[in-house]
């Protein structure tokens, strides 16, 4: 997933997340990880989505759930003030699969609610990724980071 | 702002899943291009989203294989009761805007016993809320597929007979929908069975009846919506009759709507309908034609202060054109205009017609007027830009007239030391809103032109704790005369302090 919102010019290709399970505990108020877990979740429209698939999320597959400004700790960067996820175009979105998820497959909505990542509470899903060719970039000018499960 | 250009959703699919294969909301400028959509209940829902295109799309209810599965499987079968193509909503968030534009699209598998309610397109009317009363998800289908033992209705429009939307209908640009046997030269319309969208089709010739669905195909016919928004305070009673000019027996008379703001204890919620953006708004659906509109109450031809005409997207050719509606504007005694603000003593007992600016909630308290008598105040305090006015009759606005504005203003203070207010702009100003042009906004109720600027100057020295007259002489220009609505009120400059206004007048002075 892509946390803050600043995070832009990522390809994500051919990976599988599967059997994403909603949090039994939310850390901090407002957080929807309990009630909306995503598979896939996008809070930057630029960045590249090609052949994945979400199955079997107790939420959602795939989650566009744009801000207008990009969140902290990444809003503490120079880059990314005046940056408006909201208002930046959708980069390549092709060939993505969803399927058998609790909600929707596709879900691209403007949720005023504030989200965490919940790939990052690992006890509370398990994924399966397979990474193929997949750059994750979330700061640009950050190495290669490779999502760990 | 969202993005100009579309967002392009390539070849995705999505099946199995429990709710929508795609749920977009508040959402604009999106493309689904290709991909297929099975096994959801929803193969694709659109809220409160516009501009969305559906191109070469493939959707299919319930396809054998899901069937079997759960069968080998002993499984519970989903989405048996609602198995929908399409879900669309009542509106977009821009009046002007279409809400979809469905084309090349594929549906299979929605067989009238694969759920209690198959659709292939269905529209939630979003529980009680009414918003506007008008249907503004305009959407257009072209070059739909169905295949055979798919339910042949497109739509389920029996909810439109109980609801409170007007202009409830779809175009089918290419006619691929009509009926079998019948023939269509250009685009046609499936329209809602109630009488506001049937009146001005030719139901003998064009339209075939769907009594189960609640519709009407009409072919070769398309319609485009015209919206009139009036003083919400001035409409009690009133209805808009349109009369086709070319066969006057043909005519309509339209009821108006207001979206009335529901607390959750299911009262109304007076603070958010007193907003001055609340207008009571009338919808015509109409072909093209020649036609004449006016606004009544019983026989008598009336003028709801104000008229703010919105024409929806044109969806097809030969829809109604904007000047080919005429509305009929009565003439006003001049002894009418020579005092533009009603109920300005606050003497009358009622709060009409007084609204709220930015929408804060009014009340008439007793006592608390300039002789002991009736004052108008307002309820939230909280916003500098709010404040208190009226809509003024549009008829009296001639280039060159002079009206002399006079409000006497009060906020309420602790003790007569308070020093409310020593710069010259900071305390209560008279401002006019008005409204020249509503095509291109952002929904009704939203002004095109920033506030013209405060017509008084304030006050001399500070803001006295009593009483304070605030004035201004206007002199009408063209702006002011072409305005289609004009709102005078005084903004209250201050937060944190009641506002009283009592003895508002405006009057003209002279030609």
């Amino acid at each position: 997933m892509t946390e803050d919102g600043g995070e832009m010019d990522n390809r994500f290709e051919r990976n599988l997340g599967a059997l994403t399970r909603a949090a039994s505990k939310i850390v901090r108020p407002g957080e929807t990880d309990g009630s909306s877990p995503s598979t896939f979740w996008i809070s930057n429209p630029r960045n590249e989505f090609i052949g994945n698939v979400a199955a079997g999320s107790e939420g959602n597959g795939f989650w566009f759930e744009l801000q207008t400004s990009v969140k902290s700790p990444s809003s503490s960067f120079k880059w990314a003030e005046g940056v408006n996820p909201r208002e930046l175009e959708l980069s390549i979105f092709r060939d993505n699969v969803a399927h058998s998820n609790w909600r929707s497959g596709f879900r691209k909505s403007i949720e005023l609610l504030y989200s965490i990542n919940q790939f990052f509470h690992k006890e509370l899903f398990l994924l399966i990724l397979f990474l193929s060719s997949t750059r994750y970039l979330p700061y640009g000018n950050v190495p290669t980071i490779a999502w760990s499960v | 702002m969202f993005p100009p250009s579309l967002g392009v959703f390539e070849n995705i699919r999505s099946y199995k899943n429990r709710q929508d294969g795609v749920f977009l909301r508040s959402s604009e400028n999106i493309m689904l291009k290709g991909g297929v959509f099975a096994d959801n209940q929803n193969q694709m829902n659109f809220e409160i989203s516009q501009n969305i295109v559906v191109d070469g799309s493939k959707m299919i209810g319930r396809t054998q294989r899901f069937g079997e599965i759960v069968e080998a499987q002993n499984g519970v079968l989903a989405h048996t009761e609602d198995l929908v193509g399409v879900q669309l909503h009542v509106r977009t968030a821009d009046l002007l805007e279409i809400g979809s534009t469905i084309k090349n699209v594929e549906f299979q598998g929605f067989h009238q016993d694969s759920a209690t309610r198959t659709r292939l397109f269905d529209v939630d009317i979003e529980g009680t809320r009414t918003w506007d009363g008008i249907f503004t998800f305009w959407s257009t289908l072209e070059n739909i597929v169905v295949d055979a033992l798919s339910v042949t209705n497109p739509f389920d429009l029996k909810w439109t007979s109980t609801s409170k939307y007007a202009g409830v209908y779809f175009v089918d640009y290419d006619s691929s929908l009509k009926p079998l046997g019948t023939s269509a030269r250009t685009s046609s319309t499936i329209i809602a069975d109630v009488d506001d969208v049937k009146a001005f089709c030719n139901l003998d010739d064009l339209c075939h009846r769907n009594i189960v669905q609640g519709y009407w195909y009409c072919r070769n016919t398309c319609l485009r919506t015209v919206i009139f928004a009036v003083d919400p305070t001035n409409a009690e009673g009133v209805e808009l009759e349109i009369v086709d000019t070319t066969d006057p027996s043909r005519s309509f008379s339209y009821t108006g709507a207001f979206a009335s703001e529901i607390l959750d204890d299911g009262t109304l919620d007076e603070i958010a309908n007193t907003d001055w953006n609340k207008y009571v708004s009338f919808a015509a659906a109409l072909p093209v034609g020649s036609y004449r509109a006016r606004f009544k109450r019983g026989t008598q031809t009336v003028w709801p202060t104000f008229v703010e005409t919105i024409w929806g997207p044109a969806l097809c050719e030969d829809g109604a054109a904007p000047d080919s509606v005429m509305l009929v504007e009565p003439n006003v005694r001049a002894s009418s205009c020579d005092e533009l603000i009603r109920n300005g003593k606050m003497e009358d007992g009622t709060l009409l017609p007084w609204l709220h600016a930015m929408g804060g909630g009014l009340s008439l308290e007793a006592s608390e007027g300039r002789s002991k008598s009736m004052a108008l105040a307002d309820m939230d305090q909280s916003l500098a830009r709010s404040g208190m006015g009226q809509y003024v009759d549009t008829r009296c606005l001639s280039v060159g007239s002079v009206y002399e504005i006079r409000v006497w203003v009060r906020m309420e203070h602790s003790s007569g030391l308070d020093v409310l207010c020593r710069v010259a702009d900071c305390g209560p100003k008279l401002k006019v809103r008005t409204v020249s042009d509503r095509n291109g906004l952002f929904g009704i109720g939203t002004p095109l032109e920033p506030d013209k600027g405060p017509l008084s100057t304030q006050f001399d020295g500070p803001l006295q704790p009593d009483w304070n007259l605030l004035s201004a002489r206007v002199t009408v220009d063209e702006e002011l005369s072409n305005a289609l609505s004009v709102f005078i009120y005084v903004e209250r400059g201050i937060t944190g302090k009641r506002l009283f206004i009592d003895d508002f007048t405006m009057t003209r002075v002279e030609d």
